[in-house]
Order: C-alpha cells, then structure tokens, then sequence
C-alpha cells in the first residue's frame, strides 16, 4: 500500500516536473516593435499626411498578420508634425527618447527631414522619407534614406517635354518659396541651356498664398513659350486657374506634387491641359488599376496615391533589411542593407537604389488633365 | 472690421477672426452641398451660424474675463486659444484637407481698360463693398450702431443712459463674427476650396488692416485692407516676390511710427 502510494506520488511528481518543462519551453510572445511615423496630418499638407498614415498602416497590417518583423509584432506611433520643421525636430526628439522605436517614417519635406535627421541620427534611428526628393539629403547623412526620386533625376522632365513636345525655347518659372521649390528651380535653371531653353522670368510665392495674378501678369508680360509651376497641388491649381482667368492659354507644366484630385477640384475646367510626370504608372494604366482594387478591397481605403505606394513600400523594406540582419540592434548593417537594396518588389514598381544609395529608377510618366482627370499623355490626347 | 468693431467697444483684439473666416467657408461649402448651388442661401446661413459663433466667443471666452476685471491682453490670448480651438474642431468635422468649392456663378470674363475682370470677380467686389457701406451705415445711423458708439464712447456713462452694455458687446462680436465668415464665404467661392488652416494668415492680416487703417474705425479697416492689398501686389511685382510680406510689415512699420493710431484712427488717451 506504502509502496503503491509512493509510486503514485513519485509518477505525479514526475508528471509536474514534466510539464513544467514543456511549459518553460513555450515561447513567451515577443515585445512588440515600434515604427515611427512623422507625418503632415493637420495642416496644409493634409492629404499627403493621410496618404503617409494610410500607407504605413497597411504594410504593417499585412506585416502582423505574418508574424511581425523577426517575430516581433509591430506598432505604429504616429506624431504630426503639421509639415513644420520645428515640429518635425521635436516629434524625432519624442521618437528618440521612446524604448522600443526600431526606425522613422517620415517626415515630408526636405526642410522637415533636415531638421528631424541630426536628432534622430545620435539616437541610431534610420529616417526614410515618403516625399523628400533632395538627393544632398542622403549623401550628407548615413542613416536618412528618400524614396522618391531625386530632383537630379526629375529636374529634367519638365525642360525636356518643353523642348521636345512643344518646341519652346522661351521658360517662365514660378515656384513654392521653400527648399524644395528652390532646389527644383536651380536645378531646373542649370539644365536649361542643354533644353536649348531661357527662362525669361523666376518668380516665387510663400506656402499658403492664394492671390497670384501679380506674379502671372510678370511672367506673362515676358512672353514665355510654357510655364513651369514647381509648387504644391493648392496653389499648382490656383496658379493654373488664374492664368486661365486672366486670358492667358500658355501651356502649362506641374511637378508630380499636384497630381491630387485636390487640384482637379480648385483647377475646375481651367486645369484641362496641363501636363505633370509621374514615377508611378498612371492611373488608367492596366497594373495601377489592378493594384487600386486590390488596395480598397483589402485595406478598405478610398483611394491609391503616390504616398499610400512609397510608405508602404518604406515599410516593408524595413522589415526586408532588418530580417537580413537578424536583429534591430546593428543599425549601421541595416542602413547598408537598405543603401545596397537591388530589385526589390514594391507594392507597384521595383526598388533599386545606386552607389550612392539613391532610388536609382529614372522611369517617368508623361500625364495630363482630361475630363477631369490625370490620364496618360499617350491615351488623354 | 471685426477686429475694428470689437476694439472699438471693448479695446480688445479678438483673434479668433482667422478661424471665424475660416468656418465660414467651411460651413458654406456645407450648405452649398445640402440647397444646392445657392449663394444667398449659403450667406444667410454663415451669417446666422457663425454670428452665433461669435456670440459664444464673446459668452464663453471674453466674457468671464471682462467680468473679472482681467486686463484687455488676457483677452487677446483667450480669444488666440478659442481661434486654435475653432480650427481644430473643424478638422474634427471637415477633415483637415483641401476641399474644393462648386463653381457657383457664370465663368463670364469682362476686359475693362485692358484688365481682364472675371463675373465672379465683380459679384464678390460688389458684395465686399455692400457690406462694408451696409454695416458703416448701420453704426452711423442704426439704433445698436449708436448704442455701439456710446459704449465705445464712454462705457459707464453709456449703461448710465440706459443702453444695455453686455447686449451691446454680444451684438459687436455677432456682427463681427457674421462679417468675418461672410468674407470666408466669398473666399471659397472666389478661390474655389475651403481648408482649416487657410484662416491664420488671413486673421493676420486682417489684423494688420486694421492696424494701418486705424484700429476701431470701420471705413478705416476697409482702407487698411485696400492698402495692405496693394502693397503686397505692387511691391512684390516692382521689387520682389521674395520679400512682399517684409516689404508688408515695412509698411505697418512706417504707418506705426508716422500716426501710430492709424491713418483714420483716433488717438486714445488714457486718464490716470
């Protein structure tokens, strides 16, 4: 009886002692990680801001439901930054003092990154904008990366379509009075002797204007073949319709931050005709229309633009380079990674960057305002 | 004007305009969206509505304040925290991006003198000064617009006459507030799109207006307009776009050193 009893306590022991075992060999959940998003949200850059929020909120939707980043699940933290600088420097400075924030999204413009980048470079943060062009931006700081294209590659297509397309050789500039603006208009100027192009006017106006019938009535008194209007898409859509107002039929050329449905709102019937370059393929193209489903019925978003594309293509490239890594620690290998990235397949184009880890693609869309809408050049006309 | 009319009773500054003009062009757009492509009815329901606003300013923000006896700068921040609220709301409401407008009147273009002059144009030049003519008329002659001109007279021996001081007040801050919205409204149909932030520097330069016209006087605020208008325009086409709000505050600078009450401004003398 002692003997049985004794077995009996002996096997449950075992038996606890067992499936203690098998208890602590359970994988605890990982920490989650987080991804900083500096974004416009409020502000005159509004739509872009959603555009950013949306994109990085569904890759990392689609990067949970496969098992996070190195098994660890992902959180965003979004701060708005409104699209100043100042607020850009102090939403680094929240991301940089936050455990657990592995890399930045964000923030917009040249000015904003300029400022975010030092804070977030001492905390080993990389930054990856969804909408700075400026190439300096990247070869000035190791760990600051940029999706778009640069404005070395961009300058080009508007002084190009100019010369070739319309036969001008007399240009009128206007242009946002920000780093952007002024950096897009220089390296425009630079090139266009090689367009066989002179700009007879270089006009400016401040972020937020909206009378531009005196800067018109000067750039139009110069007699100008084709107006070149480096601006963002509420004033691109003022200054077009304007022009228009004021009687005058010049062609005009926008860069790709007024390809917005905003600025077929404001531009009315007065924006038909004007002509923009995209990187991405257009929006009656067959793969952009087939993505733009795939994107609403999944994501449940009302629309596909060129921010939803490269923040969620940021997104996933994080993930790509730290999994190749192996861990969030070594930042300065995952910064190599991404400088190095070769090919990689993005929500709609490939990824490249080049030796000095720019976005290597200079693949540009010719498009244009027709009934309303930003169609290709080749099919709108 | 609001800024005039307010300053003139209660020497105060109420910066809650920008986004007064704001919500203006936010709630015309609203109801353009519900009556159709109706201007007048889209004006009479921005006048009502953000002269209420106005009200609830007055109630709730400067109110409290003046009956504390706070002083007049105090004011000035409550009314620059009711502005910030105002704006933040009506991203809560209408979202904070770029709204476009309908285009509500014929798309007819005049050449007058060489000037190429749009029908929109017209109606919105026509309008402005229909208001500003209707509401100097109105404190000139009408019986609040004299009650107005006591209490910015002599506040106590106004309420010692009989005229009801706080009704007064409410009565400057609605009117005020229904002209500031029906400017937004204008905008929006001029510019076509509504935007939260489009009010700060419009409230900015209202202010300025103001300011250079003479602070309290009516006419005075629409002539500081006009003026700020042109400098801008004119010096930003003869010197430089680069520098037409330096050359903008220049200006202010000059008129503030030559008659620092304005060019139709009266100077107030404070018994001590």
């Amino acid at each position: 009886m002692r003997s049985s009893t004794g077995k009996i306590i002996a096997m449950a022991l075992i038996a606890v002692f067992a499936f203690s075992l098998v208890l602590s060999g359970c994988a605890k959940p990982k920490e989650e990680v987080i991804l900083g998003l500096i974004a416009p949200l409020t502000g005159s850059k509004a739509d872009q801001g959603r555009q950013f929020k949306e994109g990085a909120e569904a890759a990392v939707k689609v990067i949970n439901e496969e098992g996070g980043i190195l098994g660890h699940p992902v959180r965003l933290e979004i701060i708005d930054d409104e699209g100043r600088p100042e607020n850009a420097a102090n939403a680094a400075s929240r991301l940089a003092a936050m455990d657990g924030v592995i890399a930045v999204v964000g923030p917009s413009s040249t000015a904003s990154v300029s400022a975010a980048a030092p804070i977030l470079q001492d905390a080993g943060l990389i930054l990856w904008s969804p909408a700075a062009s400026t190439g300096s931006l990247v070869t000035e700081n190791q760990l600051v990366y940029i999706i778009a294209n640069p404005i070395s590659v961009y300058a080009k297509y508007m002084p190009a379509y100019a010369q070739e397309t319309l036969g001008a050789t007399k240009v009128a500039i206007i242009n946002v009075s920000d780093d952007w603006g002024r950096n897009v208009t220089n390296a425009q100027l630079e090139i266009l002797d090689d367009y066989g192009l002179e700009a007879v006017e270089v006009t400016s106006y401040t972020q937020g204007d909206r009378e531009f019938r005196s800067q018109i009535t000067a750039m139009m008194a110069e007699n100008p073949d084709v107006l070149f209007l480096n601006c963002h898409y509420t004033e691109g859509a003022l200054i077009t319709k304007q022009t228009r107002d004021l009687g005058y039929d010049v062609p005009i050329l926008v860069q790709a931050t007024c390809v917005y449905p905003q600025f077929l709102e404001i531009a009315g019937e007065q924006g038909e005709g004007v002509v923009s370059f995209d990187s991405y393929p257009p929006s009656d193209s067959a793969i952009r229309q087939e993505k733009t489903a795939w994107w609403k019925e999944t994501f449940g978003y009302a629309d596909f633009e060129t921010y939803h594309i490269n923040s969620y293509d940021i997104v996933m490239m994080y993930k790509y380079a730290f999994e190749e890594v192996g861990n969030f620690d070594d930042v300065e290998a995952v910064a190599e990674v991404i400088g190095n990235i070769s090919g990689f397949q993005g929500i709609l184009v490939e990824r490249t960057h080049d030796e000095n880890r720019l976005p290597a693609s200079d693949v540009f869309y010719p498009i244009v305002v027709r009934d309303g809408a930003w169609v290709s050049l080749e099919t709108g006309q | 004007m609001g800024f005039s009319l307010v300053f003139s009773v209660l020497r105060i500054i109420n910066f809650s305009y920008g986004s007064i003009f704001m919500l203006g062009a936010f709630v015309g757009l609203t109801v353009l969206g519900l009556v159709g492509k109706s201007f007048l009815a889209a004006f009479l329901a921005v006048v009502v509505v953000l002269g209420f606003v106005g009200v609830l300013v007055e109630r709730l923000v400067v109110r409290p304040l003046r009956e504390k006896g706070a002083p007049p700068f105090l004011a000035l921040v409550s009314t620059l925290g009711a502005s910030i609220f105002l704006q933040a709301a009506a991203e809560v409401i209408w979202g904070a991006e770029v709204r476009g407008y309908p285009i509500l009147f014929p798309q007819q273009f005049y050449t007058v003198a060489g000037a190429r002059i749009s029908f929109t144009e017209v109606v919105t030049l026509l309008f402005a000064i229909g208001l500003m003519v209707g509401l100097q008329a109105y404190v000139k002659w009408g019986k609040m617009g004299k009650a107005m001109r006591a209490v910015a007279q002599d506040t106590q021996a106004a309420a010692l006459m009989g005229v009801n001081v706080n009704q007064v007040i409410t009565f400057v801050f609605a009117v005020g507030s229904a002209m500031g919205a029906a400017g937004g409204l204008l905008t929006g149909t001029y510019y076509g799109y509504a935007q939260p932030a489009m009010g700060f520097m419009v409230g900015l330069k209202g202010f300025i207006a103001a300011i250079v016209g003479g602070m309290g006087s009516v006419a005075g605020a629409g002539l500081g307009g006009f003026l700020i208008g042109m400098t801008e325009a004119l010096g930003g086409a003869y010197i430089s776009f680069d520098y037409k709000e330096v050359i903008l505050f220049s200006v202010l600078l000059l008129v503030l050193l030559i008659r620092p009450s304005g060019i139709l401004g009266h100077s107030i003398r404070e018994k001590v």
